[in-house]
């Protein structure tokens, strides 16, 4: 019989988070505080973060405990299941071994409950009444939401404006979870005022959600301010992924020769990769190659750098040049696969700096053709995020085709796309374009760049 | 204001942007385009000190 899941017993789930901190080549940077130039201090943050969450972004302790509160959450929908994909394999006629670790069977279909029950766990703990929170699609707020909801506590949701009306059905689910969500540019905070006060059609941004959502925290003494990706504590709260899955392929007896993600604000594969990766670093496993991918039309770390950058005449690598947007630009649709825009977690950047982790870039077509496939062997509709992850994972396994070896492959699989179905169905009735923005549209847009002063 | 220092990564699918670029933009001024971008920890202590400001 082949196996073809394998389940961790709910005794077994770990119960400490794994930090990468304690053991990276080199310490990350620490960030100086723009007015004061001084090194950042928890009291800088305490505004919008409780006290346990701030030393969890500084914090060099190898393990942390994940505590008996949120372990009990957790053990709601925890383990998830490690998949192995014989079909799939059959599939494509390949000798490799794929495995995938599913987090779509969380209440909120992705693993961003992982962090989202911490954060509201640690706020509760210190006395906050309130939280506020930014969300593009949804997919953070609803599981924040749900989060909230366990612990009792108040949420409020900017949602940015575009998402909110062409996307309900996440919206009604952070509303069934009791959060209030509301479309961002927003009258509720002067920031958002402002912005409509110059721009009253303004689709909204991530960068301006985040800046009400902050800006509603600090201006209230029980009130807190929670992001769901990029920062430390965010990925550490991930890792319990990557730790269930080392368990679960010892039960496979296999250990992954290549660990594929994809990266937007990068926690569900650093979830994934970021306990696997320790053993590269130590010299024990260094042939582990550990892939992100990225959407082409937002390709911050394998291209989106003006081409001189790469000679790095200041000793800088281009990835650390390109980590954020200006949050005055409103993007184009023009990628209909998620991951656009955000924020790359310093971590991940930092160990892609350091030559750890290899990144490639992956057109929406193709993505979008790979859950599709999946959906036919697997059976999963996968959420256009992950699905990047796919495509990636298929060329890996195409390629063991051609040269007859047998590897293994892991995929961090995030979760499902119930809520992209739209997107789909672009795909399949031939509207999903990869090179579609009209020229004239181009030439427009190039135009109104506006000049640098001298 | 500067232009975005992501228009590389959202115009390169459709023209060669880095000619353009370099058609239309002097070295020194693309170095003021693309520098540093500010680690999100930073970014949210300049929000808290926008907010508090807003609040006065």
């Amino acid at each position: 019989m082949e196996q073809a899941m394998y389940f961790l017993e709910q005794k077994d789930m770990p119960t400490q988070w794994y930090n990468i901190q304690a053991d990276l080549p080199e310490p990350l940077p620490p960030y100086l505080h723009p007015m004061t130039k001084e090194p950042i201090g928890p009291e800088d943050l305490a505004p919008l973060f409780p006290m346990e969450l701030i030393k969890q972004e500084v914090s060099t302790e190898r393990w942390i405990d994940i505590p008996e509160e949120v372990q009990d959450i957790y053990r709601t929908w925890r383990p998830t299941v490690l998949h192995r994909a014989y079909r799939l394999e059959k599939a494509l006629d390949t000798p490799a071994k794929i495995f995938y670790k599913y987090e779509g069977t969380s209440q909120a279909g992705s693993h961003k409950p992982n962090t989202a029950v911490a954060q509201a766990y640690y706020n509760v703990k210190e006395g906050t009444k309130r939280i506020t929170t930014e969300t593009g699609a949804g997919q953070w707020g609803s599981a924040l939401a749900m989060g909230c909801s366990f612990f009792d506590v108040e949420l409020k949701v900017y949602m940015v404006r575009i998402s909110f009306d062409q996307k309900p059905y996440r919206r009604i689910l952070m509303e069934t979870w009791g959060a209030k969500c509301i479309a961002s540019p927003s009258t509720d905070t002067k920031g958002g005022q402002a912005m409509l006060e110059k721009w009253p059609d303004c689709p909204g941004s991530l960068g301006l959600a985040i800046s009400e959502a902050v800006e509603d925290a600090v201006s209230r003494d029980d009130t807190h301010y929670s992001l769901g990706s990029v920062l430390n504590h965010v990925l550490l709260h991930q890792t319990i992924i990557g730790e269930e899955t080392r368990k679960q392929m010892e039960m496979a007896d296999a250990y992954p020769d290549i660990i594929v993600g994809c990266v937007g604000g990068g926690s569900n594969f650093a979830g994934q990769f970021l306990p696997w990766i320790r053993d590269k670093i130590s010299g024990e496993k260094p042939d582990l190659r550990v892939i992100c991918v990225e959407p082409e039309s937002c390709p911050t770390m394998t291209r989106g750098v003006y081409a001189y950058d790469f000679g790095d005449t200041v000793g800088m690598a281009p990835i650390a040049k390109m980590h954020t947007l200006g949050h005055t630009f409103i993007p184009p649709p023009i990628h209909a696969g998620g991951l656009r825009y955000h924020g790359m977690a310093p971590i991940i950047s930092h160990l892609y700096q350091l030559g750890l982790i290899e990144a490639v870039a992956a057109h929406q077509t193709a993505i979008f053709d790979a859950g599709v496939k999946f959906a036919r062997t697997e059976g999963i509709v996968t959420g256009p995020e992950p699905c990047h992850n796919l495509k990636v994972a298929f060329d890996e396994a195409l390629k063991c085709k051609e040269t007859g070896e047998s590897k293994t492959i892991l995929i961090a699989h995030s979760g499902h796309g119930h809520f992209d179905l739209s997107a789909y169905d672009r795909y399949l009735s031939g509207e999903l374009k990869d090179f579609a923005y009209p020229e004239e549209e181009v030439k427009k847009a190039l135009e109104e760049l506006p000049e640098i002063p001298g | 204001m500067f232009p975005c220092r992501w228009l590389v990564g959202c115009w390169h699918m459709y023209i060669d942007i880095n000619t353009f670029l370099d058609e239309h933009y002097a070295k020194e001024e693309l170095d003021k385009v693309f520098v540093p971008p500010k680690p999100k920890v930073v970014s949210l202590v300049e929000m808290i000190e926008q907010a508090k400001k807003r609040a006065d």
